[in-house]
């Protein structure tokens, strides 16, 4: 039908309700793609008898775009301050003033407002709309939905949760003040063999009821599951990676040479492992206990003193000889694809309450 | 198309947060998106309502229409709050929800006008009865599912399934019969 | 997805080592569901089954005619599944909007459809002029409404509600029932609740469980004219047909499951057996 348009006398057919079927179907379907018969066959309606109630609409609609700007997804400085005023989420009320919002918006602007995922330099509207936000307390001003990035935040959300976050500041505390305020020689060896089990403890911490408020209903999802699990170990593991290593720079070298200290690098590889390793012991008996679990033998193992010669523990003596050097590192990555073959195995497991 | 590039620098500037542009839109639009919707709904009251709602949810989310063209995606806002509107009716007042209004008889010459356009397809249509009609105009021109078109039609989803295997039918079998008098399809226009 | 409803057979269930649902054969279908019974009889437990939260220790699970065993199908279903469990939280700082829209990303809903969604879901739970306002300012009954918004917003094919009219008023109870019944004229809802008034109102057919097995199954004005039939101590007026129907029916299901063979002090003959 290419080169078909509403002829005026259709349009003037369709307005008065006298024109037949199918070509009322012809010109609704139409003008769906056609702006020109869209604007002629509105003319038309409007010069006939709905033209009163279609000019009140518009006078409702104005008013309630002008009491209630639109959201500016944009880009700094273009729109008028005017435009930044926030919508209280008032709904139409029916010709009545929709009054002053319901309920109270919240308290502050303390959260940080949710960043567009596509529009990353909307964080300076944001927060320049939070300057030029009138006294009362604002509310999330209304916008299609968020973004792709907001969502990833959430999903990694209960992975750090303030008190993982404390914990490690307490772990990079602790270990500053043992190297320096108490002299101890080998805070650093010590904190780079204990540095994968940190990122294990942040995955057991962001399981179960207490830390996902919303696990329940996650688990009935389909994207509740692995992905999810995925997303916060990844989180978890980028945020402890860079404190580690600038902990690891940080602290002073041990000063006997006896001790072949490798350096943070060569803990990535069995950070991994050991990561992948919980992830899909977790897949068994569920991700808080396998992280917990691995956790702590790791630790165990590093800590643990070597037997016949008292007084050095084993991450002192033996750790270094199994984590650097090519070989070492070799089999920790094998090690590494093997969990995450055995993860990928059983990624349908990872969908019941018990196991997420 | 210069209108269609207007659609969507119009629907840009709205999500901008410029009420001009809104209003613009609206002059285009409103008018067959109202005789649209009242011929699915012959309650001039909800209809407005429906329109207004359209247009406000536009201008709150003005921004989420990627590409495209406006009148549809228009349409589909309306259509779905059509369909939200009869339901909340049918439960709040618990009695059948209002029949869609009898269009009015085209006169004689409107007919042939039609008939000499549209040919066998535009006859056929009006050989099956209204409410096969209806269903098939709900499922195919209006871009329902099966679902919705039950809320707007108040009529239970099984009932959709088999009108519109019928319509179907019937539309065959009418154009069947119209066929031996080889009038064009499509048009003079 | 072809299939409707909700089917299981010979569905064993186990809560810390305790049987919480023994060998329950059931099937929904379109139309609002009652899941009724007094507490430990198995009923968040099937519908956590139901939800594809739980899994079961014994038996076969069939949701909109696929079978849950498999996680392909489960997927599949999974998004076409609306679940409302008993308790649920919410991060701090969600709007209502943030929250739906969430849980619709979870739920894999198309994204250009999500924001549209959203809004439809929170008007018909009438939460419309809070739609930005920050959950944890809403009262309970409100976060429960966000709730029902969130197992709505994909427009499901199963729907399933755990006691979901805990801290809703009266007003708020009856708008909801009216939600219920017209969600229920195109898919199956499944309602679990103690309040017998909400399954009077709002659902055409009721199972009854007690101690992990089926007391009572069959349409609600069955259950009313079993409370009418039965005799009864209590005043008139004070208790209602429905209510009074639930207790013949579970006195029934207790008189007719109790064992004559066995000693007379190992109790109900329903059994020991402890459930959630």
């Amino acid at each position: 039908m290419s080169g078909w348009h509403v002829s005026g006398p259709l349009a003037e057919r369709y307005a008065s309700g006298t024109a037949a079927e199918a070509e009322t179907w012809s010109l609704e379907k139409h003008v769906e793609t056609c702006g020109r018969c869209a604007a002629s066959v509105s003319a038309a309606v409007r010069a006939g008898a709905a033209g009163p109630a279609l000019d009140g609409i518009r006078a409702a609609v104005l008013a309630e775009a002008r009491r209630f700007p639109a959201p500016v997804p944009g880009r700094a400085g273009e729109a008028s301050p005017a435009a930044r005023r926030v919508w209280p989420g008032g709904r139409r009320a029916r010709g009545e003033a929709a009054g002053a919002p319901s309920g109270p918006p919240g308290p502050g602007g303390g959260h940080p407002p949710v960043p567009e995922g596509r529009r990353r330099r909307e964080r300076v509207p944001a927060a320049a709309r939070r300057a030029g936000l009138s006294r009362r307390a604002p509310s999330r001003a209304s916008r299609p939905g968020p973004g792709p990035l907001a969502r990833l935040l959430w999903a990694a959300g209960p992975a750090l949760r303030p008190s993982w976050l404390t914990a490690l500041a307490l772990v990079l505390g602790g270990s500053l003040f043992l190297a320096y305020g108490v002299g101890y020689d080998s805070t650093r060896p010590l904190l780079l063999a204990l540095s994968p089990a940190l990122p294990l403890t942040g995955v057991a911490m962001s399981y179960g009821r207490y830390a996902d408020p919303l696990h329940e209903i996650a688990a009935s999802t389909p994207s509740g599951g692995l992905r999810l699990l995925l997303t916060r170990t990844a989180a978890v593991t980028l945020v402890s990676v860079p404190v580690l290593a600038a902990a690891g720079a940080l602290l002073p070298p041990p000063a006997t040479e006896v001790l072949k200290v490798p350096g943070p690098a060569a803990w990535l590889l069995p950070s991994l492992a050991l990561t992948l390793a919980a992830l899909a012991l977790g897949s068994f008996v569920g991700c808080r206990y396998a992280a917990l679990a691995v956790a702590g033998v790791w630790a165990a193992l590093t800590l643990a003193p070597r037997p016949g010669k008292p007084g050095l523990p084993f991450f002192v003596t033996e750790l270094p000889e199994w984590v650097s050097g090519p070989s070492p590192q070799t089999c920790w990555a094998a090690a590494a694809v093997v969990c995450a073959g055995l993860l990928a195995v059983r990624r349908s497991s990872f969908n019941r309450l018990e196991t997420l | 198309m210069e209108p269609d590039r207007d659609d969507a620098a119009l629907l840009r500037a709205v999500a901008q947060g410029d009420a001009d542009a809104l209003a613009t839109l609206y002059d285009r639009h409103a008018g067959w998106l109202h005789t649209r919707l009242s011929r699915r709904c012959g309650d001039p009251e909800t209809v407005r309502e429906v329109l207004q709602d359209t247009f406000v949810a536009v201008w709150r989310s003005a921004a989420s229409h990627r590409g495209g063209e406006a009148g549809g995606w228009l349409w589909v806002i309306a259509a779905r709050r059509l369909v939200d509107a009869r339901r909340a009716h049918a439960r709040a007042e618990r009695r059948p929800p209002v029949r869609t209004a009898a269009p009015t008889a085209p006169s004689a010459e409107d007919r042939v006008l039609a008939g000499l356009e549209y040919g066998d397809v535009g006859a056929a249509l009006d050989r099956i009865s209204p409410e096969l009609r209806e269903v098939l105009r709900a499922t195919v021109i209006d871009g329902l599912t099966t679902r919705e078109a039950a809320g707007l039609l108040g009529i239970p989803e099984g009932t959709v399934k088999t009108r519109a295997m019928r319509a179907r039918r019937e539309l065959r079998a009418a154009l069947a019969l119209l066929a031996p008098d080889t009038s064009p399809l499509g048009g003079t226009a | 997805m072809t299939g409707t409803g909700a089917r299981v057979m010979g569905l064993t269930v186990t809560h810390r080592r305790a049987i919480a649902l023994d060998s329950v054969d059931l099937d929904f279908g379109t139309g609002v569901h009652g899941l009724l019974g007094p507490n430990g009889a198995g009923k968040t437990s099937l519908i956590r089954v139901l939800a594809t939260v739980a899994a079961p220790a014994g038996g076969r699970v069939e949701l909109l005619g696929q079978d849950m065993t498999a996680h392909r199908e489960r997927s599949r279903v999974r998004r076409r599944l609306g679940y409302l469990p008993q308790e649920f939280g919410f991060y701090p700082g969600f709007t209502v909007r943030e929250f739906v829209a969430y849980v619709a990303w979870l739920k894999e809903m198309p994204a250009c459809s999500v924001a549209d969604a959203v809004e439809r879901a929170v008007e018909r739970v009438g939460l419309m002029d809070r739609i930005d306002a920050k959950v944890k300012t809403l009262s309970g009954g409100m976060v429960r409404r966000v709730g029902i918004a969130q197992a709505i917003v994909n427009e499901p094919d199963l729907l399933l509600l755990d006691e979901p009219t805990t801290g809703l008023d009266p007003e708020q109870r009856v708008d909801f029932r009216a939600l219920l019944r017209e969600v229920g004229t195109a898919c199956a809802v499944i309602v679990s609740t103690h309040l017998a008034e909400d399954v009077a109102a709002a659902c055409e057919q009721v199972t009854l469980m007690e101690s992990g097995r089926v007391a009572f199954r069959g349409t609600t004005a069955e259950l009313r004219e079993l409370g009418e039939a039965t005799p009864h101590d209590a005043p008139d007026g004070t208790v209602s047909p429905i209510e009074r129907g639930y207790t013949a029916a579970l006195r029934l299901h207790r008189a007719s499951s109790w064992d004559p063979g066995t000693a007379p002090d190992t109790g109900s003959g329903s059994g020991s057996k402890a459930g959630r």
